[in-house]
C-alpha cells in the first residue's frame, strides 16, 4: 500500500468520524444520538484550542490533554494533523482536486507555488494567541506596588534588563528575545504608571479561525439546519439560527478560494497550521530530495498540498506531509528522511521578528480595547443570557471557542449564536434566546454544559442545576429574571384573560402568581336590568358577543349593589344572561345599570423563585415582542448582577 | 546516500531541541492540567483583611460636649472633647497615619446638614496633626459624582488648607472584601487602599435623619467604605449596617450635633430641615454615639434597630449612660 | 486522482502504512468503545436522573401502593390543600372548592421506567361519597364509555375516571396505548382494593330512579344550587329518554316528608315570581305542579320524603309519563 492511499483513507476516515460526531451530537441513547460518542475529540485534537485556554485561564481543562498527543506527534514529525487528520483540511483538499481537474501541468505548478502571503497565518496566530494571553503577561507582571522601597526596586530591576537587552539587541543575538524583554518592561512601565488593571486582558478568539471549531460550528449550525428533514431527522424540531449568515459566508468563502489556490485556507489563513509550523521547525523526519537524481522536472510541485516547493528550496513549516510529492517524484529523489532536503531547505516560518512584534503587541492590545466597551461591567448587556452554568462573562470569553456544540446539542433550539450584542469579542458565542425554539431552556437539562469541550459552560450535574443535594444552600441555577412588559401584557394592557405565564412556569412553587382585578368591559352603550328569572338576567341594551363572554372570565356587577360580589357569566343567550350563581333575586331592581366585567389575572414575577427559564416568554401569546421577557438579570453567574440580596 | 558529519551534528541538534520541545509541551500540559474545570464561584479568593483600629486601652470613653445651641464653634468643642478624653495624643501616635472617613456623600454645600461640616473636618485634622501624625487622609465613596462632592461640600479646600490628602475613590482602590460571619458584605468591593495605608480611623458623621434606617449617624457613616452596586443594600438596611459595624473598628467617632437634620434626611435640601442642637460626641463607641446621636433626633435607641443589632456583635453599647460619659460645656 | 507516477510502493512504506492503518482501526474500536460510556447529559434525560433528586422520606409512600405490580413511582407524591389546589389544576379548582374538597394528592408512575410514558395519578379527598360523585358525575366527559372492571366508573381514550367512597379519581395516561390503558385500570383496582373493595361501590342516589328510559351512566348529583335555585342542594338527576324526547329527571332525598312538600311548594313560588306561570294542561296525578316557564315545562311534586320533579321538558305529555312512572317508583321505595 502506498503512503498516499494511506494518507487518503486517514483523510476519508476522519472525515466521515467527523460528520459523524455532528450527525449524534443530538440528545438521546439510540446508537445515532449522543449516547457516548466522543463528539468533542477532534477538538480536543487541536492544541489550539488547548494552547488558547491553557494561555488564558491557565489550566489545560480534562479534555484538552489530548492536544498533547497531537502536539508530540507534531514536534517529531511536522504538520500530518493537516495533511492526515484536518476534516477541514480534507475539504479543502477535495475541492481543490476537483477545481485542478484537467489543468495543465504549468499552471498547477504556478498555482502551488510559495507566496510571501502564506506568513499571514503565522501573524494571525499571534495576534489571536497574543489576545489569549493578557491576562498571562498580567499574572507574571503582577507586584504589588504599596511602598516606595519595592518602587526602587522594580525601578532597577528594570534598569538592568533594559540594559541587558540593548546590549543583547546591539549583538543582535536573541533579537526577538530583546524585543520581548523590551516589550514586557514598556508593559511593567505603564503598570508601574496607571493601575494596570485595564491594560491587559484576556479574551480568547482563536475560534474565529480555528479549523476544527470553524468546521464544526459551520456544519452545526448552517449545514444541518438545511439538510434536517424528512428523510433524515437529526433534530426533533427543525432547527433555525438568526444571525448566522456571516458565519456560512465566511466558510463558503474558504471552501470557494480553492479555485484560485488549492488549500487556501490551509496555506493563507489557518491559526492552527501556523502553530504546526511552528512546532514542526525540528522535526526529525521530514519530506525533501535526496542529494542527487534531481532533473527540476517540477513534477512534485504540481501535486503538492502545502505550497511548500519541493523542487527548490523546501519550505519545510508550509509542508503539510501529503506524500505526493513522493508519489509523483519519477526519479525516486523525494523521500522522507532524517536529513534536510538536498535541495535546501527553510525550516523557519517566515514571519519577521518585526512583524512578529507588531501583531504580539496588537493583539495584547486589542483586547483592553474592546474592553472599554464595559461589556464585562458597567455596560454590560441583559439581553446576553448564557447557558445555565457559564462562567462569569469575564472567564467565559476566556474559554468559548464559538463551536457551536451548545447550540447544536441545545433540544430545545434556544441557545443560539450572538452577533454583537454580546460586544465584539462575544460573536458567535453561545446566548439563550426565548422567542425561538420549541420550548425554553429544560430545567432537568444539562446538555450544553456537558458537551462544552472548555468549560466555559460548566459540566454542571443536575442537582446543581436544580440546587438539591448538596446544592441545597445555592439554590437552582438562574440564568436570568423574567418581567413583565405591563403596556403589552394583555391582561394588564388590553382587558383580555391570558395566564398562559403562570400556567407554564415549571418552578414549584411557581415564580409566577397572578392578582386577580375586576374591570368594566367596553360596549356599544348601557345595560338596564329587566327582571330575574332563577339564574337569569334578563336584560335590555346592545348585542353582547356571547362567545367571548361565556368563557368564565365574564361576570355580572349591578351598579349601586356595591356590597355583592360580581357574579360568573354561564352563557349569553337571546333571554338574556345566564349566571353560573345569581345573587343578585330580589337585591336588584328593573332599571338597574348593568356592567359587564372581565376578570383579570395579572401576572407577577417572583424574583427569588424565578431562574430565567423563558419558558414563559416562549409561551407568550404576545407573539412579537413578548410581553413577558428574561433578561440577565439575577444570573447566578454573576454575583454583581444580583437583584436581590 | 553519503552522511556528512555537518548531517549527523544537525541530526543530534534537532533531536535534542525536538526532545526539550517535547519535555516542554508535556510540562506544560500536565502541568497545568484541571480535570475538574472551574468551579463557577467567580472570584471567591482570599479576600484582603481590614485591621482593627480600635485603641485596647480607650475602650468606651465617651464625651458629650454642649455648646450655645446657635452659632457653636465647632472647632473649639471638638478640641474640648478631645481634651476631657485625654488628648488627641491618646488616640494618635506620633508618626502614624490616620484616615479621616467623613460624609461627603452629597454635592450639597456645608449649610444644609447633609455632610460632614468643613470646619470639623479642619480642625480634626489639625489635632491629628499636631499630636504627631505623619500623614493625615480623608475619604468617603460619595454617591454623587465624588470630585463634586468633595469640592461642594468645602471638604476638599478645608483638608487643602491644613495639609491633608483628599483621596478620591477609583476602582482600582477597590478590593474585594468578605465580612467574617457576615450575610451580605461577601466578596464586596470596599475601598481598601486607604485603609491598607492608615495605622488610625476616625470617622466624622453629621446628625441626619435617614429614609429607609431612622437615622444616619456614625455607624452608616461605614457605608461610604463600600463600593459596587451597594444600593442592592437597601433591601435589608438594619443588616448592612450591623455588617458595616464588624467590618470597621474605628479607632475614635465624631458625631457632630451641632445642628441636626430632623426631617427629609439623608439629603435635606432646605435649611428647614435642620434643627440647632448644639451637641457634640466624642467617642470609641460608635453605637453609644449613635444612641446619643437618636436622642437629638427626638427618637430614642429603640426606635433605630441596627443600634441594636450593632450591639449584638460587640460593636458597642446602647445604653450609653453605663459608659460613665464625660458631658461637659463649651461657652 | 492521478498523483502517482505509477510505481510500486517500496517494502517500508507499505509496512508503515499498514501501521498507519492499525492505528486507524484502534482509534476507531476506541471511538466505538467510548460511545458506551454514556454521557451525563443523556443520563440526566432518564427518569431515574429525576427520581434520584427526590428526598429519600420514607413518610412519602406512593399514593396508590403498587408493589408487586410492573409499575413504579416516578415523581415523589405531591400534596396540594385548598389553598394550593390552584397551584396544580389552576382553572378547575373553583368547583372542587365549592363542593367541599379536602386535599388532592397526586403523583405519576411509569412502566419499566420508559421515558416519556407514564400514568399520572390525581386522588381528590371531597370528604363525602355525595360530593365525590357529585364532582364524578358533574364532570363526565363527551364520548366516555363505562369501565366494566371498577364501579363508578368511566373511560376516554387516554384515562379513567373514577368516584370511591369520598375519593374522586383522575388517572390520566401521556398515551392512548394499550399497555398504558391496562396501567390506569391496575392502578384503579389497586385503589379500590386498599380503600374498602368493591362491594361498597355503588353510585348513591341510583336507586332512586326508575330504569325504564334512564340513559346509562347519566346519573349526576349537584350538591348545591341546582338549576340556579339557591335552596335546591344535594339534587341527584337523570337523563330519560321517553318516546324519542329527551327529559331530565331530579330527585332528592329531604330530611322529612314536611320538608319536602315544603320544598316543592317552595320551588314552585320561586319560579312562579320568576315570570313563570301555572301551565292550563291537566296534572298527570294529585299533587304534582305543572309550571310553565317561557317555551318548557317543570313538573314538581313531593313523595314520602323525596322531593322530585321533571326539569325544562319541552314536550308536556312525555313529561307528565315520565313524572307518573318517577312518583310510582319513589311511593314503593318509601314502603
Amino acid at each position: 500500500m502506498s503512503i498516499v492511499t494511506a494518507r487518503r483513507i486517514s483523510q476519508i476516515f476522519f472525515f466521515l468520524l467527523f460528520l459523524w460526531f455532528c450527525i449524534v451530537a443530538t440528545l438521546g441513547e439510540q446508537w445515532w444520538q449522543l449516547r457516548g460518542w466522543p463528539v468533542n475529540w477532534l477538538i480536543q485534537l487541536d492544541p489550539l484550542v488547548g494552547l488558547g485556554t491553557l494561555l488564558a485561564t491557565g489550566t489545560l481543562y480534562a479534555g484538552l490533554l489530548w492536544g498533547l498527543l497531537t502536539v508530540i506527534v507534531t514536534i517529531l514529525l511536522g504538520r500530518f494533523f493537516c495533511g492526515w487528520l484536518c476534516p477541514f483540511g480534507a475539504l479543502h483538499q477535495a475541492v481543490g482536486w476537483l477545481a485542478n481537474r484537467g489543468r495543465k501541468a504549468s499552471m498547477m505548478i504556478a498555482a502551488n507555488r510559495y507566496r510571501r502571503g502564506q506568513g499571514v497565518k503565522y501573524a494571525l496566530l499571534v495576534f489571536l494567541l497574543a489576545a489569549a494571553a493578557g491576562d498571562l503577561i498580567g499574572r507574571l507582571l503582577r507586584v504589588s506596588i504599596d511602598s516606595p522601597a519595592k518602587a526602587a526596586g522594580i525601578v532597577a530591576v528594570m534598569l538592568v534588563l533594559i540594559a541587558g537587552a540593548a546590549r543583547a539587541a546591539k549583538r543582535s543575538v536573541k533579537r526577538w528575545t530583546a524585543g520581548i524583554v523590551m516589550a514586557a518592561i514598556g508593559v511593567a512601565a505603564l503598570s508601574l504608571l496607571t493601575d494596570g488593571s485595564r491594560l491587559l486582558a484576556a479574551s480568547l478568539q482563536t475560534g474565529l479561525l480555528d479549523p476544527i471549531p470553524l468546521f464544526y460550528r459551520t456544519v452545526n449550525l448552517t449545514l444541518l439546519p438545511l439538510v434536517d428533514g424528512r428523510l433524515i431527522s437529526i433534530s426533533a424540531a427543525s432547527r433555525l439560527y438568526p444571525g448566522v449568515f456571516a458565519m456560512g459566508a465566511l466558510f463558503w468563502a474558504a471552501v470557494f478560494l480553492n479555485l484560485a489556490v488549492p488549500r487556501f485556507y490551509c496555506r493563507f489563513v489557518c491559526p492552527l497550521g501556523a502553530l504546526f509550523g511552528l512546532l514542526g521547525k525540528n522535526a526529525l523526519w521530514r519530506v525533501g530530495q535526496k542529494a542527487d537524481g534531481c532533473t527540476a522536472c517540477g513534477a512534485c510541485d504540481r501535486y503538492c498540498e502545502g505550497g511548500c516547493e519541493p523542487a527548490t528550496v523546501l519550505r519545510s513549516p508550509e509542508c503539510v506531509l501529503c506524500m505526493n510529492c513522493l508519489a509523483a517524484c519519477r526519479h525516486d529523489v523525494m523521500g522522507f528522511h532524517q536529513h534536510a532536503s538536498a535541495a535546501g531547505e527553510i525550516s523557519v516560518p517566515d514571519i519577521s521578528r518585526r512583524e512578529f512584534v507588531a501583531t504580539l503587541a496588537a493583539g495584547a492590545a486589542a483586547v483592553p480595547l474592546a474592553r472599554l466597551a464595559g461589556m464585562t461591567g458597567e455596560a454590560w448587556n441583559p439581553a446576553v443570557i448564557r447557558p445555565p452554568g457559564s462562567l462569569a462573562e469575564g472567564e467565559f470569553l476566556q474559554r468559548c471557542i464559538k463551536c457551536g456544540q451548545c447550540m447544536r446539542i441545545c433540544p430545545t433550539n434556544v441557545i443560539h449564536p450572538a452577533g454583537l450584542q454580546a460586544g465584539i469579542e462575544g460573536i458567535w458565542t453561545p446566548v439563550l434566546n426565548f422567542r425561538m425554539g420549541t420550548s425554553g431552556c429544560q430545567q432537568g437539562c444539562i446538555a450544553c454544559g456537558n458537551l462544552c469541550p472548555t468549560a466555559a459552560i460548566r459540566p454542571i450535574a443536575l442537582d446543581e442545576r436544580l440546587g438539591k443535594g448538596t446544592f441545597q444552600s445555592r439554590g437552582p441555577i438562574r440564568t436570568g429574571t423574567a418581567f413583565v412588559d405591563r403596556g403589552r401584557c394583555l391582561p394588564w394592557a388590553m382587558d383580555r384573560p391570558c395566564i398562559v405565564c403562570q400556567e407554564n412556569c415549571p418552578v414549584s412553587p411557581k415564580a409566577i402568581f397572578t392578582r386577580e382585578e375586576y374591570r368594566p368591559i367596553r360596549l356599544g352603550g348601557d345595560i338596564r336590568l329587566q327582571g330575574i328569572t332563577g339564574n337569569r338576567l334578563l336584560i335590555e341594551g346592545p348585542v353582547l358577543p356571547s362567545d367571548q363572554l361565556a368563557t368564565g372570565d365574564y361576570f355580572v356587577a349591578i351598579d349601586g349593589r356595591r356590597n355583592i360580589p360580581p357574579a360568573r357569566i354561564a352563557d349569553i343567550g337571546s333571554s338574556g344572561i345566564t349566571l353560573a350563581d345569581n345573587p343578585f333575586s330580589g337585591a336588584a331592581e328593573k332599571g338597574d345599570r348593568v356592567t359587564l366585567l372581565v376578570r383579570l389575572q395579572q401576572p407577577y414575577v417572583d424574583p427569588s423563585r424565578c431562574i430565567g427559564c423563558g419558558v414563559c416568554e416562549h409561551e407568550c401569546p404576545v407573539k412579537g415582542r413578548r410581553a413577558i421577557r428574561v433578561t440577565a438579570e439575577n444570573e447566578t453567574r454573576e454575583r454583581r448582577h444580583r437583584l436581590l440580596l | 546516500m553519503t552522511e556528512t558529519p555537518i548531517d549527523r551534528r544537525e541530526f543530534l541538534g534537532r533531536c535534542t531541541r525536538a526532545g526539550f520541545s517535547v519535555a516542554a509541551a508535556g510540562a506544560l500540559g500536565f502541568g497545568f492540567y484541571d480535570s475538574s474545570g472551574p468551579d463557577g464561584l467567580s472570584g471567591a479568593g482570599a479576600s484582603v483583611k481590614i485591621p482593627d483600629f480600635s485603641i485596647p486601652d480607650m475602650k468606651g470613653k465617651l464625651c458629650i460636649a454642649r455648646g450655645t445651641v446657635q452659632g457653636m464653634d465647632r472647632a473649639a468643642t471638638v478640641r474640648a472633647a478631645f481634651e476631657a478624653l485625654g488628648g488627641m495624643k491618646a488616640f494618635v501616635k506620633p508618626g502614624e497615619r490616620v484616615l479621616l472617613k467623613v460624609n461627603a456623600a452629597f454635592a450639597s454645600p456645608p449649610t444644609l446638614g447633609a455632610t460632614s461640616h468643613p470646619d470639623l473636618v479642619a480642625a480634626v485634622v489639625r489635632l491629628c496633626l499636631d499630636a504627631g501624625a505623619s500623614r493625615v487622609t480623608i475619604t468617603d465613596n460619595p454617591i454623587n459624582d465624588p470630585a463634586s462632592c468633595f469640592a461642594l461640600t468645602g471638604i476638599d479646600t478645608a483638608a487643602r488648607r491644613v495639609g491633608a490628602e483628599v483621596v478620591v475613590p477609583r476602582e482600582a482602590l477597590f478590593e474585594r472584601f468578605t465580612v467574617a460571619g457576615g450575610r451580605l458584605i461577601r466578596d464586596w468591593p470596599v475601598l481598601y487602599a486607604p485603609l491598607a495605608r492608615s495605622d488610625r480611623i476616625i470617622g466624622l458623621a453629621p446628625v441626619k435623619d435617614h429614609h429607609r434606617s431612622g437615622a444616619s449617624m456614625t455607624l452608616k457613616n461605614w457605608y461610604g467604605l463600600l463600593g459596587g452596586r451597594r444600593n442592592i443594600f437597601h433591601q435589608d438596611i438594619h443588616t448592612i449596617i450591623q455588617e458595616l459595624a464588624m467590618m470597621i473598628r474605628p479607632t475614635v467617632v465624631v458625631l457632630d450635633g451641632t445642628q441636626s437634620m430632623l426631617t427629609n434626611g439623608p439629603t435635606g435640601g432646605s435649611l428647614s430641615d435642620l434643627k440647632p442642637t448644639g451637641t457634640l460626641i466624642v467617642s470609641t463607641d460608635p453605637v453609644a454615639a449613635d444612641a446619643v446621636g437618636a436622642e437629638l433626633l427626638g427618637r430614642t435607641a429603640a426606635d433605630l434597630p441596627y443600634i441594636a443589632k450593632a450591639e449584638r456583635v460587640g460593636a458597642g453599647t446602647a445604653d450609653y449612660r453605663s459608659l460613665n460619659p464625660k458631658e461637659i460645656q463649651v461657652s | 486522482m492521478k498523483t502517482t507516477a505509477h510505481k510500486k510502493p517500496g517494502k517500508i512504506e507499505t509496512r508503515l502504512s499498514m501501521a498507519f492503518m492499525a492505528i486507524l482501526l484502534i482509534a476507531g474500536a476506541g471511538v466505538f468503545m467510548r460511545q458506551f460510556r454514556i454521557n451525563p447529559a443523556v443520563v440526566a434525560l432518564r427518569p431515574e436522573s429525576h427520581q434520584q433528586a427526590l428526598p429519600s422520606d420514607p413518610d412519602q409512600s406512593a399514593v396508590v401502593d403498587t408493589t408487586g405490580s410492573k409499575l413504579a413511582p416516578f415523581s415523589p407524591p405531591e400534596r396540594f390543600g385548598p389553598d394550593t389546589l390552584y397551584e396544580k389544576i389552576n382553572g378547575r379548582a373553583d368547583l372542587y372548592l365549592s363542593s367541599g374538597f379536602v386535599s388532592l394528592s397526586t403523583q405519576r408512575f411509569s412502566m419499566d421506567n420508559a421515558a416519556g410514558n407514564w400514568v399520572e395519578v390525581f386522588i381528590y379527598d371531597m370528604a363525602t361519597p355525595e360530593n365525590a360523585f357529585s364532582v364524578f358525575s358533574m364532570q363526565r366527559r363527551e364520548g366516555a364509555r363505562a369501565d366494566g372492571t371498577v364501579p363508578n366508573a368511566y373511560r376516554t381514550e387516554n384515562a379513567l375516571f373514577m368516584a370511591h367512597e369520598k375519593f374522586y379519581l383522575e388517572i390520566i395516561g401521556t398515551d392512548a396505548s394499550d399497555a398504558l390503558q391496562q396501567a390506569t385500570g391496575q392502578l384503579a383496582r389497586a385503589f379500590v382494593q386498599t380503600h374498602g373493595g368493591a362491594t361498597v361501590a355503588s353510585a348513591p342516589g341510583a336507586d332512586m330512579f326508575p330504569a325504564s328510559g334512564l340513559q346509562a351512566e347519566s346519573l349526576q348529583l349537584v350538591t348545591a344550587n341546582a338549576f340556579g335555585y339557591e335552596q335546591l342542594d344535594r339534587i341527584y338527576t337523570a337523563e330519560y329518554l321517553i318516546d324519542g324526547t329527551r327529559l331530565t329527571a331530579f330527585v332528592s332525598d329531604r330530611q322529612t316528608a314536611a320538608a319536602a312538600a315544603a320544598l316543592a311548594a317552595q320551588y314552585r313560588q320561586t319560579l312562579v315570581s320568576y315570570g313563570a306561570a301555572s301551565a292550563d294542561a291537566p296534572h298527570p296525578f294529585e299533587g304534582a305542579a305543572v309550571i310553565r316557564f317561557f317555551d318548557t315545562y317543570e313538573i314538581i311534586f313531593s313523595r314520602g320524603k323525596y322531593l322530585a320533579g321533571i326539569h325544562e321538558a319541552g314536550s308536556l305529555e312525555a313529561a307528565g309519563s315520565l313524572a307518573g312512572q318517577l312518583a310510582g317508583h319513589l311511593e314503593r321505595l318509601g314502603e
